[in-house]
């Protein structure tokens, strides 16, 4: 329920932010699951960012497509669904998260004509910062062998993926202990990103910059390992 | 395939981000990251900003060198995807 008519008409018209957000992500799971499943997981999202929206702080088609997405996202992810599905979502959800904080805060320089080199060094790491997440995602809804073996996959496949989950898991557990923390209490244990903040005695914002930080150091193993 | 793809510069920073899984995931994996990296550097605000700084101007066959909104390759294949998702 909205409390106020202000709040009501940007439900209205969020409907259609609602839809564009659905289709995103549902290419994004590669229409594994079912298109109204995702707009119902999104309309207690929209109906919050109505009633929570500061015009001080963003628009509010950016606010709202914000916690949409992460709703979608969250709620694919705690439903039950195959291991890929799964996969996917909690990919999805990873980069997200590092996409809060991947880039500085801070007004941009100007667009220059000549290529920047710093520029292509922060698109560098931003884009290997969501290819860990990314790939951190695929194999972290991992619970044990059984969810490894996958039909559709080669038996090579299968061999890759078991030794990549294994090197993941031993990557995360050489992070420094409150990005660990983080990162599995989040993605192997489902605790909700807030309380681990809460209960680590840190801002959300700064447990968002350790999640990115975490991100950051994954990617660089993977590296390294290559 | 995510449009931006089509861009070889663009493509190449997404495979040089995605290679050390390539061997690791399967070929399907591999593909579906380079897509939602595209999509990354074009729905996110931030993210396309950057790469139109980063992304190289086409030189034509004078070596002028092309500026900003004038036919950057990026901006423009990115600036086509956000229009073309309504963003």
């Amino acid at each position: 329920m909205v409390e106020d008519a202000e709040a009501e008409r940007r439900v209205r018209d969020g409907r259609a932010l609602l839809e564009l957000v659905a289709r995103r992500v549902s290419r994004g799971l590669a229409g594994q699951v079912r298109f109204d499943d995702l707009i119902a997981l999104g309309w207690p999202a929209l109906y919050a960012a109505a009633r929570e929206w500061d015009p001080a702080r963003a628009k509010f088609a950016t606010f709202a497509a914000m916690k949409i997405r992460w709703a979608i996202i969250d709620g694919v992810r705690r439903e039950t669904h195959g291991r890929a599905v799964k996969g996917r979502a909690l990919a999805l959800a990873a980069s997200e998260r590092f996409g809060v904080d991947a880039l500085p805060t801070t007004e941009a320089p100007p667009e220059d004509p000549i290529p920047d080199e710093a520029a292509q060094a922060e698109l560098r790491a931003l884009l290997e910062g969501h290819a860990a997440a990314l790939a951190f995602g695929l194999v972290a809804a991992v619970g044990d062998m059984a969810d490894i073996v996958d039909g559709a996959e080669t038996p090579e496949d299968q061999a890759s993926r078991v030794q990549f989950v294994g090197a993941v898991r031993r990557e995360v557990a050489a992070l420094p202990d409150r990005e660990r923390a983080l990162v599995e209490r989040h993605y192997y244990e489902g605790e909700a990103f807030d309380s681990i903040a809460r209960e680590l005695g840190i801002s959300k914002s700064w447990a968002s910059r350790l999640h990115a930080q975490a991100m950051r150091r994954l990617a660089e193993a993977f590296r390294d390992a290559c | 395939m995510n449009p931006l793809l089509a861009d070889p510069w663009i493509a190449a920073q997404i495979d040089a981000a995605v290679a050390p899984y390539r061997g690791r995931l399967p070929a399907a994996e591999i593909a579906w990251m380079r897509d939602q990296l595209a999509e990354v550097l074009a729905g996110d605000e931030s993210a396309a900003r950057v790469l139109r700084r980063a992304h190289p101007r086409p030189v034509d066959e004078s070596g002028v060198v092309a500026t900003a909104g004038s036919g950057d390759a990026a901006a423009d294949t990115a600036g086509r995807e956000r229009a073309r998702r309504g963003a």
